[in-house]
């Protein structure tokens, strides 16, 4: 289907799409290999060309057709692709394997069984995408299209009836029946805080001004959590039609799209998405036909966790740093330069067109009482089955980590599931049966944050992990109000201390205080909720910190202070490998004698536990080993372990 | 550093770049900065390829005061850091003075005052990262290299960075070398990743 020039009316969008559908081979075969930053980072531009370049030798060209698509979520897997129509789906695909799949499943239709994805506890291999079972338990609403669209043609959002809420907002609706429609629906805003999005839309609306903005925020900084990318690099034409309705309704004539810098493959897709909606005719004057203007700007951000936060993000976007500001008036009422500004995150503006074609009542339907549609996390961690999950609102943790999420890697025990990212805290096993929503999980002092959603197991230390986020946010802060740049610099060396064995028992009373403080007298979200991993972690893992303070050990073995390695002379066969590779020359031995690592010259690096081909090293908490003398004969074949 | 918002507007909506040199007219003891504006507009900057590279950066966003931090980041895309030639060139082109220029370089992470290596190192140090033991990965780096974080080695051939999440935590640790990724990272891979880059 060839360019027609700008769309100028809803039929002719109806027309287009229609034009699209006809104009392609449904017995065409389609390969579709996942290239999101996480499949690429394994790989799969090579895949993607190797079996480009089969596909030609073999005169396929016109009969299968390889499809670049966003992020299907399963980056552990990467690469995968999915061959259409018959929905195989191949994980972990080499470029080596390109011959065996032209041959065998694009000519034979035979299915290549190694590429399978395989159920580590049945064996049992799975051949359509939905029946893995990372996949069987979602309900993908928003990352559903990612396996089937290429983010650079805007002709497969618009054959998949994209853009038609746009056409429906503009030509059948009033503003203030698609607020009505979104106020119904009752979704909240994705971005953390979950505030109800049809108000914040209607209080822009109302706000005096001429000139409207509506800002799209993905600026991702949330350590852990990557959904934002997801989404603005697979769909990125989702993002903008929500944009364009909100727009509307607000009665903004202008908007911004804010990608941080570190998501390159994000601001590519946006930028290529939005110079394709304007040769269509969506986006700039007249949209569709209609007397409605609007146009979209992608604003790089910088690398300032800090503005992620709304008014900091505004400021970002007028040119300044990105500070946070007193929000004493609401950006909806004084924002993006002193005009009223709606800003919400990329997953509330693309729930929105969905919202519009389906209407409120079918969102409403999805999720829990209070909280409506899907949540997205990015389950990462000590999981088996790592990354993007969308799940109805209410699902359990339980049943998020343990049948989404295919339990603890290494058959390890559960410690504690963190969500919200720094601003999130530390949920314990006890509450793994609460539902997931934006209510639920503030009542346990964590948060849904972004969606950042990490697994810790009992190799985590979580005094480390708290110290990680104290160190984060301290970094981060922008030095503005006192508590947030100075408090969280006191937790930090307290926290640096207990790590080094050098805790006091009045340190958690302070850290306590500190994080009262924290809560109470932060100007923004940053530093008031870099509480919750403090507090949630003094109140359900206060023996962590107790063993550190008290007995001088930590019990995951993380702290490096608090441990030591050692070589277990019964177990050690003097091959020298771990001596020869020891960064530090801190082992010593020889043939037929045991070696010793020297205590003093240890940088506890680990290297040596992971070279070991006998499992002879082994960390000690506290750092006090019997150690072998030198010169320590190895134990014979026969008496080794 | 504090400066008053810009004045309520007026009936008449202004246009973007006025309304921001407005913001930036007079300064905290409301001296007018116009004059000193003049004096850098009229100071002669010699025209060399940089200058002119930097000046079509500048051509491309119109002078527009709003878009500072999208010029600076194209200057570092260019450049590979910020050279000082670029913070004056742009605060003359601009209008804006140097010392907001600076604020700016130096709050945002993504920008370098000081040249880089030939080649960018990148650990991630996000929280996946973190608990998968990126930590040691950095440290494996920085033995590797003889450098710190933050640092570019003595020969020039790399500088070496900590990021906060690049987004792919499933494959955690990662760590990029200009632009490819590699995931899984273990601290005796590290050797055989850097000798692939001269």
């Amino acid at each position: 289907m060839e360019m027609t020039g700008k769309i100028k009316s809803a039929v002719e969008l109806t027309d287009l799409r229609k034009g699209i559908i006809a104009s392609r081979d449904p017995n065409k075969r389609s390969v579709n290999i996942c290239i999101g930053t996480g499949c690429i980072a394994l790989g799969a531009r090579k895949v993607v060309e190797v079996l480009g370049e089969e596909i030609k030798t073999q005169n396929l060209a016109d009969k299968v057709e390889v499809k670049r698509t966003g992020c299907l979520g399963f980056c552990e897997l990467g690469p995968m692709l999915i061959i259409y129509p018959e929905e195989i789906s191949y994980f972990k695909v080499k470029p080596e394997d390109a011959p065996e799949i032209v041959s065998k499943t694009i000519i034979k239709k035979e299915v290549v069984e190694r590429l399978l994805y395989v159920n580590h506890a049945t064996g049992e291999r799975t051949k359509r995408l939905e029946d893995v079972p990372f996949y069987k338990d979602q309900l993908r609403l928003l990352l559903a299209n990612n396996a089937i669209i290429d983010p650079k043609n805007i002709e497969d959002y618009i054959a998949l009836g994209g853009y038609d809420a746009l056409a429906r907002a503009l030509f059948q609706m009033t503003p203030e029946q698609v607020i009505e429609v979104i106020k119904k629906s009752n979704l909240r805003g994705r971005g953390g805080a979950g505030f109800p999005t049809g108000r914040k839309w209607e209080t822009t609306r109302n706000a005096p001004g001429e000139s409207k903005y509506v800002i799209a925020n993905c600026d991702e900084g949330d350590p852990g959590a990557f959904m934002d990318r997801a989404i603005m690099e697979s769909n990125p034409h989702s993002v903008i039609e929500g944009l364009i309705i909100g727009a509307y309704a607000i009665g903004a004539y202008e908007g911004f799209i804010y990608v941080r810098e570190e998501y390159p493959f994000a601001v590519e897709s946006a930028n290529i998405a939005i110079r394709q909606a304007e040769e269509h005719g969506l986006l700039g004057e007249n949209i569709l036909g209609s007397d409605f203007n609007f146009t979209i700007k992608v604003h790089r951000g910088a690398g300032a966790f800090v503005s992620g936060e709304s008014s900091a993000l505004i400021s970002a976007i007028e040119g300044r740093v990105g500070e946070p500001r007193p929000k004493y008036i609401h950006a909806a009422i004084k924002g993006l330069w002193e005009k009223p500004t709606c800003l919400n995150n990329v997953k509330t503006w693309a729930y929105v067109p969905l919202i519009i074609l389906k209407g409120a009542h079918w969102f409403r339907s999805i999720g829990t009482e209070n909280s409506s549609g899907t949540a997205i996390f990015s389950l990462v961690g000590k999981v088996n089955n790592t990354g993007l999950v969308e799940v109805p609102m209410g699902i359990t943790l339980r049943d998020l980590i343990h049948k989404i999420g295919g339990g603890v890697k290494g058959g390890k025990k559960f410690k504690a599931v963190q969500t919200g990212g720094p601003s999130g805290g530390f949920i314990p096993e006890q509450y793994l049966d609460i539902p997931v929503d934006f209510d639920e999980l503030s009542k346990v002092g964590s948060m849904m944050g972004s969606g950042g959603m990490i697994v810790m197991d009992e190799d985590t230390c979580i005094v480390d992990v708290t110290r990680y986020y104290a160190n984060f946010l301290s970094d981060e802060s922008c030095g503005k109000c006192v508590p947030c740049r100075e408090g969280l610099k006191q937790v930090v060396n307290i926290l640096n201390r207990i790590c080094a064995g050098s805790g006091r028992e009045e340190d958690l009373k302070t850290l306590d205080d500190l994080s009262e403080l924290l809560r109470d007298a932060s100007l923004c979200a940053l530093g008031s909720t870099a509480a919750n991993p403090i507090t949630t972690s003094l109140k359900y893992f206060k023996d962590g910190y107790e063993a550190h303070i008290q007995k001088k050990l930590c019990p995951a073995k993380v702290c490096r202070d608090l441990i030591a390695y050692y070589i277990r002379p019964e177990s050690c066969q003097a091959c020298m490998i771990c001596l020869r590779n020891c960064p530090a020359k801190a082992i010593s031995g020889e043939k037929g004698i045991v070696h010793v690592v020297d205590q003093g010259k240890c940088v506890k690096c680990g290297m040596c536990v992971e070279l070991c081909p006998f499992d002879a090293i082994e960390k000690l908490s506290p750092p006090t080993p019997t150690m072998a003398s030198y010169g320590t004969k190895i134990v014979s074949e026969k008496g080794r372990k | 550093m504090w400066l008053p918002r810009p004045v309520a507007d007026s009936a008449e909506p202004r246009s973007r770049s006025r309304r921001f040199s407005a913001h930036y007219a007079t300064n905290r003891r409301g001296r007018n900065l116009d004059s000193i504006q003049e004096k850098a507009g009229s100071s002669k900057t010699e025209i060399t390829d940089e200058v002119r590279a930097i000046d079509q950066i500048a051509d491309k966003y119109s002078e527009d005061k709003s878009a500072l931090i999208q010029i600076l980041i194209d200057i570092q895309d260019k450049f590979n850091w910020i050279p000082k030639i670029a913070i004056v060139r742009v605060s003359e082109r601009l209008e804006i003075p140097i010392s907001l220029i600076y604020q700016i370089a130096t709050f945002y992470k993504f920008f370098k005052l000081a040249p880089r290596g030939r080649h960018l190192v990148r650990v991630c140090l996000g929280t996946a990262c973190h608990i998968r033991e990126g930590p040691k990965v950095m440290e494996a780096v920085e033995r590797a290299l003889g450098v710190e974080y933050g640092d570019v080695t003595s020969d020039g051939k790399f500088s070496l960075e900590r990021v906060n999440c690049l987004g792919c935590c499933a494959l955690g640790p990662v760590m990029v070398v200009d632009k490819d990724y590699y995931g899984n990272v273990k601290p005796m891979d590290i050797g055989k990743i850097l000798a692939k880059y001269d």
